[in-house]
């Protein structure tokens, strides 16, 4: 090939990364607050939002998608899933599944190279 | 023995192509009788009348290989030009409200009459995930990048949300929703599509 592409560090899906990124951003919106409906709203906006914020610092080529689900532990059971159609060698996600004693709460992150 | 490519057959003069006619003929029976050759851009009948070893017009298979554009052979890496299109085709542009119409069948057809149950509830997320990812493929948005999400949860009269953002081009990336919702089930699916040039 002609191009050289680049695929370092610099400009990888680093999971490690935005593990650490997502993890900051749950505990920066929610912290130590027990579940409070009237809230939630807040919360999940504010995680990806802090989440999207930090990432667009890293500077990378990538288009991301966040998602963020929170939910009240009572017992009831939730499963989520994904697939997806991309390119295996320069996309990449990222799941974090956080919990304290009254809800659940978790992040995906997809990161789509340019 | 020389194959025959573009670059070669150009050059080639006129005794030369006939000899990797000639040379085609000798490789013929490997692949079988009725095979005579691979020919993308004109696919030719194989089925020959009469005897194997015959053939049935010599002239205008000569003129065929002439143009060299038969007898390329499939491993040759094919070069495709630029289309200087940076936008989707009007008719290949991600149209969320067909998606999501396909999703909320797809969802229907799979969880109606389900109980809910811990081990069949994750197989039918990771299940739907695929079947819809794939049936959006087959609704061709050729140039999109696809990933699609699928929650299902039990309704125990819990609270739950969910909330998403993106960094993505406005204009040509979107994304479609269903929701489903019956007795003690609900489901969510989300397919994000991202435009690639």
């Amino acid at each position: 090939m002609d191009n050289d592409f680049q695929s370092t560090e610099e400009t990888a899906f680093v999971v490690d990364e935005v593990t650490n990124i997502i993890k900051e951003a749950i505990e920066g919106a929610i912290g130590g607050n027990a579940y409070q409906h009237n809230k939630v709203n807040q919360w999940t906006s504010n995680v990806v939002e802090q989440c999207l914020n930090q990432l667009t610092k890293l500077g990378k080529p990538f288009k991301y998608i966040v998602t963020c689900v929170i939910m009240q532990k009572n017992g009831a059971g939730l499963h989520t899933a994904s697939s997806c159609f991309w390119d295996n060698q320069t996309d990449g996600s990222c799941t974090v599944r956080w919990e304290n004693k009254t809800m659940y709460c978790i992040v995906s992150v997809f990161g789509l190279a340019i | 023995m020389s194959r025959l490519t573009v670059e070669n057959s150009a050059s080639d003069d006129k005794s030369q192509k006939r000899m990797s006619i000639m040379m085609k003929d000798g490789e013929a029976p490997l692949s079988g009788p009725n095979i005579r050759r691979t020919s993308r851009l004109e696919p030719r009948p194989s089925v020959q009348m009469g005897l194997s070893n015959r053939r049935m017009s010599q002239a205008s298979r000569t003129s065929v290989s002439g143009t060299s554009i038969g007898t390329r052979p499939i491993g040759l890496p094919v070069k495709l030009q630029n289309t200087y299109r940076i936008e989707p085709n009007p008719s290949e542009k991600f149209e969320p409200a067909a998606v999501s119409k396909m999703m909320k069948g797809v969802m229907e057809s799979y969880l109606d009459g389900e109980k809910y149950d811990p081990k069949l509830c994750r197989n039918l997320a990771q299940n739907l995930s695929d079947v819809i990812k794939t049936r959006v493929k087959d609704m061709g948005y050729p140039r999109y990048k696809l990933i699609c999400t699928v929650t299902i949860g039990q309704k125990t009269n819990q609270g739950m949300q969910m909330a998403s953002r993106c960094l993505w081009n406005k204009d040509l990336d979107s994304f479609a929703e269903a929701r489903y919702s019956k007795d003690e089930l609900y489901a969510v699916a989300v397919v994000y599509a991202t435009y690639y040039d």
